[in-house]
C-alpha cells in the first residue's frame, strides 16, 4: 500500500462504507472519541480486513456493547466472513453469540482445549463435563427453578495447576484416575475432547 | 438517585411511606443505611489497600456506635454468610479472585442490614462458571435478609432469572415497566421486542427472526424531538417524532409508546 496516499485514502473510505459506516467520506477525519462504542468497533473491523486477511481473529468482539448493537456486529462479521471469503476465530465466553455465530467450536479450561465439536452437537451433546456444566449454569437453561447448577470452586491459577485433569477438583464425575493421570486426547469423526470418561463414546 | 446521591429534578421519592428526595443531615444518614450499592467492577470497587476486615467494618464505624471487638464479630459472621473463610479476614483484595472479590462487595454492602441493594451489573465481568455461583448467592441472601434489589443489567437471560418487575430504559427514560412475565412474554414497546429478538440464545428452536435495528443510541445529552426511540422505531408515525409519549398503564404494564394498543 506504500506511496498511494489517494489511494490509500479511496480504499479507506470504501472499507468504512464496507462496514457500515454512514457518511464514510466525512467520518474518515473523525478521531476515535467522536465516534459511538458501534461505530468504533466497524473501524477495527475496516482496519483488521483492510489487506484481505484470509484469517480473522475477533478477541470478544461484542462484549462491551449494547445489546442492540451487538447484533448489528455480530451481523456484520458473519457477512464479511461469507463475502471475503475468510476465515473466523471468534473468542468469547458467551454461549449464546457461539450459538448463533459459529460452525466448529473449541471450549477453553485452564489454557487447554477441552474439547473441540460442530457447533449444534456441543450445545445438544456436549462431550467434556465441563461444557456440559457450562451450558447447565446458563440463567436461560435453568428452567423454573430458582437456584442455577453453579459449577463449584474456582479456576486454577498458572501457578496453582492441578495434578491429573485440569477440571478434576470441579467435575462431579471425577474419579481417582482423573486426580492421577493427565487425560489423553480421544479423538472422533467429528471433534475431540480431553477426558477419562467423556460423557459420550468416542473411539480411542 | 435511589442511592440518594443524586437529588430528583422532579417527582418524589419515598421510602416505606417517608419522603427521602430531600432529606438532610441525620434523616439523609438513617435512609443512606437503607440502600447500599454493589458496583460491576469488583477489582475496582474494593480499596487495594484495605484488608478485607477493615473494608467490612469501616460501614459499621461510620454509620453505627459499635466497638471494635464488636465489629469485628460482625463483619467475621457476614463472612460466614456469603461463603468466605475465616482466614481472609486479614488478606487484601488483591488476594482474591474476581467472584470471591464480588463476594467480599456483597457483604460490604450488607454490613448496614439494608432493605435495598443497587447491585449494578454485578456478574456481567465473572467468568461464566462464577456467574452462576454468584447469582444464587444474591438470590439465598434475598430470602434470609428480606432484601429487595436494584438490579441494573443488560444480560437478558440473568434478567430473566432474578427479577420480578421489570423497568426497560432507553436513553435514560423508561420504555416499560411492568412485572416480568408481562414483560418477556407479551412486550408492548418497540424497544423491548427489539431488544428480545436481538438476544442470542443457545437453544436454537427459540430462535426466531429477530428485529434489527438500524442506527444506534442517540446521546443522551442531545436526546431526538419526541419519543427517544422515534428514529430507530420501525413503527414511528408523525406524532412519535412530535411528541413525547407519557408512560401509561397499558395491559397490565406501564408503557411509554403513543401506539401502545397495537401489538406489533
Amino acid at each position: 500500500m506504500n506511496g498511494a496516499r489517494p489511494l490509500a485514502a479511496a480504499r479507506a473510505i470504501e472499507l468504512r462504507g464496507r462496514v457500515g459506516i454512514a457518511a464514510p467520506e466525512s467520518r474518515l477525519s473523525a478521531f476515535p472519541h467522536q465516534l459511538s462504542g458501534g461505530m468504533n468497533q466497524r473501524v477495527m473491523i475496516a482496519m483488521a480486513i483492510a489487506c484481505r486477511p484470509r484469517l480473522l481473529i475477533a478477541d470478544e468482539p461484542t462484549s462491551a456493547l449494547d445489546v442492540t448493537v451487538r447484533a448489528q456486529i455480530l451481523d456484520l462479521l458473519l457477512e464479511l466472513r461469507r463475502e471475503e471469503g475468510m476465515a473466523l476465530i471468534l473468542i468469547t465466553h458467551n454461549m449464546a453469540v457461539v450459538a448463533e455465530t459459529a460452525q466448529r467450536v473449541i471450549v477453553m479450561y485452564a489454557g487447554q482445549a477441552a474439547e473441540e465439536s460442530p457447533a449444534d452437537l456441543i450445545l445438544s451433546r456436549p462431550r467434556h463435563p465441563y461444557t456440559a456444566a457450562l451450558l447447565a449454569a446458563l440463567p436461560e437453561r435453568a428452567s423454573g427453578q430458582r437456584r442455577l447448577p453453579a459449577i463449584p470452586g474456582l479456576v486454577p491459577g498458572a501457578l496453582d495447576r492441578p495434578e491429573g485433569c485440569m477440571f478434576n477438583p470441579r467435575c462431579a464425575l471425577a474419579a481417582e484416575r482423573c486426580r492421577r493421570e493427565t487425560p489423553p486426547e480421544l479423538e472422533a469423526d467429528d471433534g475431540r475432547v480431553r477426558c477419562h470418561t467423556p460423557l459420550i463414546g468416542v473411539r480411542p | 438517585m435511589v442511592a440518594l446521591i443524586d437529588p430528583p429534578t422532579s417527582g418524589s421519592l419515598k421510602f416505606s411511606g417517608r419522603e427521602a428526595a430531600n432529606a438532610k443531615g441525620g434523616d439523609l444518614r438513617g435512609f443512606r443505611r437503607l440502600v447500599q450499592m454493589v458496583f460491576q467492577d469488583p477489582y475496582g470497587s474494593l480499596n487495594p489497600r484495605h484488608k478485607v476486615g477493615s473494608i467490612l467494618m469501616e460501614p459499621l464505624a461510620i454509620n453505627t456506635g459499635l466497638t471494635h471487638d464488636e465489629r469485628e464479630h460482625a463483619a467475621r459472621s457476614m463472612m460466614g454468610r456469603v461463603g468466605l473463610r475465616q482466614e481472609h479476614f486479614i488478606r487484601y483484595p488483591h488476594m482474591f479472585s474476581g467472584g470471591q472479590r464480588q463476594r467480599i462487595a456483597i457483604a460490604r454492602a450488607l454490613m448496614l442490614k439494608p432493605r435495598i441493594v443497587v447491585a449494578d451489573e454485578p456478574v456481567s465481568a465473572l467468568d461464566l462458571s462464577i456467574q452462576a455461583q454468584v447469582l444464587n448467592l444474591l438470590l439465598d441472601l434475598q430470602e434470609s435478609f428480606k432484601l429487595a434489589y436494584l438490579f441494573i443489567a443488560h444480560d437478558l437471560s440473568v434478567v430473566r432469572h432474578i427479577a420480578h418487575d421489570v423497568l426497560v430504559m432507553y436513553l435514560g427514560r423508561v420504555a416499560e415497566y411492568g412485572v416480568k412475565e408481562a414483560i418477556f412474554e407479551a412486550p408492548r414497546h418497540p424497544y423491548t421486542m427489539a431488544l428480545l429478538s436481538a438476544t442470542p440464545t443457545t437453544d436454537p428452536a427459540s430462535r426466531n427472526q429477530r428485529v434489527v435495528l438500524s442506527g444506534e443510541p442517540p446521546s443522551p445529552l442531545d436526546p431526538p424531538a419526541g419519543c427517544a426511540f422515534n428514529a430507530r422505531c420501525p413503527h414511528a408515525t408523525d406524532l412519535c417524532k412530535a411528541e413525547r409519549p407519557a408512560p401509561r398503564y397499558v395491559d397490565g404494564r406501564l408503557v411509554a409508546r403513543h401506539h401502545a394498543e397495537r401489538l406489533g
